[in-house]
């Protein structure tokens, strides 16, 4: 849906580095962008790597 | 007790060598950081309008996920803080667009999207945020730590053959094969994976290099999450530890 606040398994705060994780991984490889972004544990790397941004598909609604 | 820095860059993280103590003793720290310091996190949610797609719950949840700085002096009695937004669509709703009514209790960073809004949909709320612990609920996790032996590999010099496989089989490259010998490059990199040792098996009858955990040694690592920084973290932890103790010692004497 929309990327979350922190990573699920150990808790470290993540959402505030979709945006720059986002916008490199157009020209650069993903491995580098988040050793960069100071994400070391695979816990906190396939936050990123399987996240699907839904948020958009919705926006068309609301409750 | 000795105890080592490790110089790092980064405030969030420090890195210590402890030597001379038990595992218990680093792991009761390392629990203490993680479940028993006093942070500040969103608690309730006053949902005055909401026309987004997401429901008050998953919005509440995302809010109560930021982490906030907090005092060094606070605790359970501490006063709540009340943080507030207002916004309308169509945006992305960062968390720099919430005031608090106390500067010093704010988001660590302005960048977590809390929600996108299309066309119209508008969000308003006001946060109630109070001091909890890291046992009751993740939002008030306020950092990780963790520690491994350090390790000692011990290189049979006289009769390592010089083959090479151990260096080669090393994960971590922190095996440095010179013309006469075999050099450790980075012993604390190391993460027991034993590699070495089965590739110096396969060519040798005996095993020559050998990788041991030393029992009264330790790697520790504290890294916060942002609402302190890691050596506050540490200290906040170690006080923790003093008033569980100074309650018990009262307790006993009565």
């Amino acid at each position: 849906m929309i990327i979350p606040i922190r990573c699920f398994t150990c808790g470290k705060p993540i959402g505030n580095l979709y945006n720059e994780y986002k916008e490199r991984i157009v020209t650069e490889d993903p491995k580098k962008v988040l050793d960069d972004l100071g994400l070391e544990r695979y816990c906190c790397r396939r936050m990123f790597l399987s996240h699907v941004d839904l948020i958009d598909e919705v926006l068309e609604f609301s409750i | 007790m000795k105890v080592e820095y490790i110089s790092s860059d980064d405030e969030n993280v420090i890195s210590l060598i402890v030597e001379d103590v038990t595992a218990p003793f680093v792991n009761a720290i390392r629990r203490i950081i993680i479940t028993e310091v006093p942070v500040y996190a969103c608690k309730e949610l006053v949902v005055y309008e909401n026309t987004s797609p997401l429901f008050d719950e998953s919005i509440a949840h995302r809010v109560g996920l930021i982490p906030l700085k907090t005092p060094l002096d606070s605790d359970e009695s501490s006063r709540m803080v009340t943080i507030s937004l207002e916004a309308t669509g169509p945006t992305t709703v960062y968390s720099a667009d919430m005031v608090s009514d106390d500067e010093e209790v704010s988001p660590i960073d302005g960048g977590f999207p809390i929600i996108k809004l299309g066309p119209g949909q508008k969000l308003s709320f006001n946060a109630e945020c109070c001091v909890g612990f890291g046992k009751d609920h993740a939002r008030w996790q306020s950092g990780l730590a963790s520690y491994k032996n350090y390790p000692i590999i011990k290189i049979d010099s006289k009769r390592c053959n010089l083959c090479g496989r151990c260096s080669t089989a090393c994960p971590q490259n922190i095996l440095q094969m010179t013309d006469d010998a075999i050099n450790v490059v980075d012993v604390m990199m190391c993460t027991f994976c034993k590699s070495c040792m089965e590739a110096c098996t396969s060519s040798n009858e005996e095993t020559l290099i050998k990788v041991i955990p030393q029992d009264d040694k330790f790697i520790f690592k504290v890294e916060s999450f942002g609402n302190m920084t890691a050596k506050d973290l540490l200290t906040t932890a170690l006080k923790m530890i003093e008033n569980k103790a100074n309650s018990l010692n009262q307790q006993i004497l009565g």
